[in-house]
């Protein structure tokens, strides 16, 4: 990055400021995802906020050079894990549950009129779809094709490897176009 | 060619025109023999295109303003050690020529901690004192459901004594306004303690935090869901947290402050 080269960086407290802008430029993005968590304003908003309290307390322990957003979601996913475990709830084998039945995903997809009929899906029915994807495959979906972080970053903030995050995207995907497309399909 | 499960985990990445020539090469090879993974691509292709397609759309949500508000406000305030004679001395705006400086002693609130080392707080940090305590309020009620422990009037009241120096006196007879004591404890705020009483208002957790050798204006903060009022009395600060209605919030902090000594 351009700034890292910046005299700008040379200044402890123009460092600090750099830091705090650049965190807070991710918060649309945090907030959208949050949504994808919670699916509730009022939980996304805590959820954010505790990011970000977490965030400066922890400025020092960023690498600058690498990448904030991603270290930022990073947070934002942890936070979420650590609030789900102190209600003693266990998404991971739900989670897991969910893994092993969209592996058997029957393979009906045909070739091309199924796959133009989903050109005709809008925003909002799209984001309902992607709500109704299991937790593991609604945030790697989300993160990596709608966020568009590397599937380095996204195995970072799920705490998976990078095999898993590139499988949970593409049954993620899968699962999708399955569902829109029934749900197409149904109407015609 | 190579096999289904050879090929399984680079197709999204082939989806997504990641992989190098050969890579390629080799995924095209295999689909041109395999109806089950030509569907699977098919299939994996037509959601990546239609998010694409509404990704502008699905970016378009905003935080609102107020949470961008609440954000910008737990920035770290300048942090300033001061020396054991500055106790009690009034602050007058500096003249220094760095504009951090000068907007620390524009704030409005001067936090003691330990005893000999100071901190300037900007008003906007008041929010993060806000936050930090409000995290502590709900850290320290989980706890207590844990450990179910309860402490006695007199017990408390001793702890602040031999803990802060402060002869508090507890609101007497506290149950007639519905307000069940539960205990206290020391709880950490930046480098130094700061004393944690914990009430039930109604069944409804309640926090009055105490910090000593304070001077500060009285405010009304949200974090977190919770409202966090905040108060001088006698040279300290207090702040009190609850998850409630406004009234039911009011209606305690009124009946603490006029209580609690
Ligand atoms: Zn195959």
């Amino acid at each position: 990055m351009s700034e890292a080269q910046s005299p700008l960086w040379d200044a402890p407290a123009d460092r600090t400021a750099l830091f705090e802008a650049e965190a807070l430029a991710a918060l649309d993005g945090l907030y959208r995802t949050a949504l994808r968590l919670t699916r509730v304003p009022a939980d996304s908003e805590d959820l954010v906020q505790e990011t970000y309290l977490k965030a400066f307390r922890a400025a020092e322990s960023f690498t600058p050079g690498t990448n904030l957003r991603a270290w930022m979601f990073t947070i934002l996913h942890n936070t979420f894990r650590n609030r789900l475990r102190d209600r003693a709830r266990e998404p991971v084998q739900a989670d897991s549950e969910a893994v092993e039945r969209v592996g058997d995903l029957p393979s009906s997809a045909g070739e091309t009129p199924e796959t133009l009929l989903l050109r005709d899906v809008l925003a909002p029915e799209l984001q309902a779809a992607i709500d109704d994807l299991p937790e593991a495959f609604r945030q790697a979906v989300w993160l990596r094709d709608v966020e568009e972080f590397a599937y380095a970053d996204i195995a970072g903030m799920l705490g998976v490897p990078i095999g898993t995050v590139m499988s949970r995207i593409s049954r993620g995907r899968r699962l999708l176009f399955e569902r829109l497309n029934r749900g197409k399909l149904a109407h015609v | 060619m190579s096999s289904c499960t050879g090929i399984d985990a680079i197709v999204t990445p082939y989806v997504d025109g990641e992989l190098d020539h050969d890579a390629r090469g080799l995924v095209d090879a295999h689909l041109q023999g395999c109806a089950v993974c030509r569907a699977r691509v098919t299939a994996e292709r037509a959601a990546y295109a239609l998010v694409k397609r509404r990704q502008a759309d699905l970016r378009g949500v905003c935080a609102p303003d107020s949470l961008r508000e609440r954000c910008a406000a737990l920035r770290r305030a300048p942090v300033v050690p001061w020396s054991a004679r500055a106790v009690g001395a009034r602050l007058r705006p500096s003249r220094s020529t760095r504009p951090m400086v000068r907007l620390a002693f524009a704030a409005t609130v001067l936090i003691a901690v330990a005893g000999t080392i100071f901190y300037r707080v900007t008003a906007g940090a008041q929010q993060a004192i806000a936050a930090e305590l409000t995290a502590d309020h709900a850290k320290c009620f989980a706890l207590n459901s844990i450990l179910r422990t309860h402490q006695s009037v007199g017990e408390v009241e001793a702890y602040l004594r031999s803990g802060f120096d402060w002869e508090a006196a507890l609101p007497e007879q506290a149950e007639h306004a519905d307000m069940h004591l539960v205990g206290s404890r020391p709880c950490l705020y930046e480098r130094g303690l700061v004393a944690h009483i914990m009430y039930r208002h109604r069944g409804v957790p309640v926090s009055i935090f105490m910090l000593p050798g304070v001077q500060h204006a009285s405010n009304v903060l949200r974090a977190f869901g919770h409202d966090a009022i905040i108060w001088n009395d006698h040279g300290r600060t207090f702040v009190l947290i609850a998850k409630a209605s406004p009234e039911q919030v009011q209606q305690v902090a009124t009946f603490v402050r006029a209580s609690l000594h």
